[in-house]
């Protein structure tokens, strides 16, 4: 599904990411970690198309990633935090994403209905983003990267990169978007590309984590693979004790 | 259900009833632009026009108020949608043609030209034959020179930093106004009225032919922006937001600053300075029809051809026999205005 080859980025007097070559499967969830300025965002950032990296290329479904003209089509980013200058409504904001997809037809309204049905957000609709908390804003920025994705009959092929989008949220509502995006991945063969700091969440949500260090991936595979005793000490400088849970999935527990 | 398509046209009822109330408020504010002035008509006066009778009358209207009407409804148009597309593009309440350098870059093309093009051999006879197609040239030249000039200063790792773009303003239209001093010196008698009356602005020079002229640049102008006006609204989440919903930013960026320098550079050649109109309307139009950009940019067309339209009527009668520059009047209600926009945000434009 994405596949980079040699991807390096400098920056002048400094190289963020170095020589990544790593692919990520077809209606897979992966976990990007590591510590801050490991080079996640760059990465995310790269791998949406945002920016291009000085060496080597990314591949999106075997073709280079910066030539592909509809990517908006097919991939949705959900950031950290978006503010919007202006005054526009949750609805207008939800409609955006639709954009990449005009011109508008009555479908495009319906798949919007669907999400304010999916996310409740009836009645939020008529308020200005500004007037919004945080949570409301990202849970809204979210329902607009999934208008991006509808329909939601088949999504095999589309991808949805999340960087750390669940911060703003109370714990309930981060619990509800992840199995919502979870449930997405496993009956509609979403891919998911996602960087979070809860290891916990990470472990349970993906099959497939990537660990950089200083711009270089250390380690990639299965949870249960990377997150061990001795890599969470080397890589993160923490004690931990790691017990599988029921979906034999490691929960890390700090010590 | 069906919540958004009620909303979509709920949006739409209330868009069309603002843009056609203010249509009727620009044909109403048109007809008394046309009978006030410093001899006032009266209805009865309307009516022998209309039969024809009175031929000085008719010159009047025909030949003096109603073109100059319609170039007060053109040129406010024009400003105001350039300012919600600047102020949009740059995610900023305050960007303007007059602060951006748009406006004073078609000055200094205009002055160029008519100081120097003369000189040049082929071109210089061409000048002087056909100004009416000329002179907007070379302003649209200098305004979008000018402009791309102060975005790439504001530019900052890609993003625009307001504060250096109000600097880069200051020093752009303070550059502009040291060159068109100095070449004043190097003037003519002629020469030097021509170009004395730019940096003060007046629509006293309305003509039905360069009001054509005029009018189709803005038009094609504001019917191409408008077509950008979904880009427009996806840029006020940021260009990095953009580009994820497949907005080609560095195309947008070119064209509006393209579209804004090729329909107020004419503008500005013909009438001269006038600012604050792009400032001022599309900010009050924000808190009544909202600011999504297509509504927004229609309704502050009209808008801005209404304000100036007043103003100048204002401008003709105040000091009747005499008339002030209307540029005045728009600074002396567009200053305490862009104080106020400036204070609002004075957290966020810090350098």
């Amino acid at each position: 599904m994405i596949e980079t080859r040699g991807i390096s980025f400098d920056v002048p007097g400094k190289t963020i990411l170095n020589d990544l070559n790593f692919s990520l499967k077809k209606g897979s969830f992966n976990g990007i970690i590591g510590k801050n300025g490991a080079g996640k965002s760059t990465l995310i950032q790269i791998l949406a198309g945002l920016k291009e990296p000085t060496k080597g290329e990314v591949l999106y479904q075997d073709l280079p990633l910066m030539k592909i003209s509809d990517l908006a089509q097919k991939r949705a980013v959900l950031s950290q935090e978006i503010p919007v200058s202006f005054g526009l409504s949750v609805f207008d904001i939800l409609l955006m994403g639709r954009f990449p997809h005009r011109p508008l037809s009555s479908n495009d309204f319906e798949f919007v209905d669907q999400i304010i049905e999916e996310l409740h957000l009836q009645d939020l609709l008529e308020t200005p983003y500004p007037h919004l908390s945080g949570g409301e804003r990202q849970r809204v920025q979210f329902g607009r990267t999934l208008c991006q994705l509808m329909p939601f009959d088949d999504l095999s092929g589309k991808t949805l990169i999340l960087d750390e989008p669940l911060s703003a949220f109370d714990l309930s509502i981060q619990q509800m978007v992840l199995k919502f995006i979870k449930r997405l991945q496993t009956e509609k063969n979403l891919t998911v590309v996602l960087i979070l700091h809860d290891l916990n969440w990470i472990s349970n949500c993906c099959d497939h984590v990537l660990l950089l260090e200083k711009g270089e991936l250390q380690l990639e595979g299965r949870p249960e693979m990377v997150f061990t005793v001795e890599n969470l000490k080397k890589y993160f400088g923490i004690e931990t004790r790691i017990i599988l849970n029921d979906k034999e999935k490691p929960n890390i527990i700090y010590l | 259900m069906d919540k958004t398509k009620a909303l979509v046209a709920r949006q739409k009822k209330k868009t069309n009833i603002i843009c056609f109330a203010l249509l009727i408020a620009t044909v109403l504010f048109a007809m008394a632009g046309t009978l006030i002035g410093p001899a006032t008509l009266s209805v009865v006066d309307f009516q022998s026009l209309l039969t024809g009778e009175n031929q000085l009358l008719t010159d009047l209207i025909w030949k003096i108020r109603f073109p100059r009407v319609i170039l007060a409804l053109i040129t406010g148009g024009a400003l105001a949608v350039s300012g919600c597309a600047l102020q949009n593009l740059f995610n900023n309440p305050l960007a303007d043609t007059g602060l951006i350098g748009i406006s004073s870059g078609a000055v200094m093309g205009v002055v160029t030209g008519v100081l120097f093009g003369k000189a040049i051999p082929v071109f210089g006879s061409i000048l002087e034959s056909h100004p009416q197609y000329f002179l907007p040239l070379l302003a649209f030249t200098g305004a979008f020179g000018l402009g791309l000039l102060v975005y790439r200063l504001a530019l900052q790792g890609g993003k625009v930093n307001i504060g250096i773009m109000l600097l880069a303003g200051i020093a752009a239209n303070a550059f502009a106004g040291a060159y068109t001093g100095l070449l004043i010196n190097l003037a003519n008698d002629e020469q030097l009225r021509t170009i004395t009356f730019w940096s003060l602005g007046s629509l006293n020079g309305a003509e039905p032919s360069t009001n054509i002229i005029l009018g189709c640049f803005v038009l094609v102008g504001t019917l191409m922006l408008l077509r950008r006006s979904g880009e427009l609204d996806v840029m006020t989440m940021g260009e990095r937001e953009a580009v994820y919903l497949g907005v080609d930013t560095g195309k947008i960026k070119k064209e509006v600053l393209l579209l804004t320098a090729l329909m107020c550079g004419p503008i500005t050649a013909y009438v001269g300075l006038i600012g604050f109109v792009g400032l001022v309307i599309p900010h009050i139009l924000r808190m009544v029809i909202g600011p999504k950009m297509k509504p927004l940019m229609i309704a502050s067309f009209l808008s801005g051809g209404i304000f100036l339209n007043l103003s100048d009527t204002f401008a003709k009668t105040v000091v009747a026999p005499s008339e002030l520059p209307i540029g005045v009047i728009t600074a002396l209600i567009g200053t305490p205005f862009f104080t106020y926009l400036l204070l609002k945000q004075k957290r966020r434009i810090s350098l």
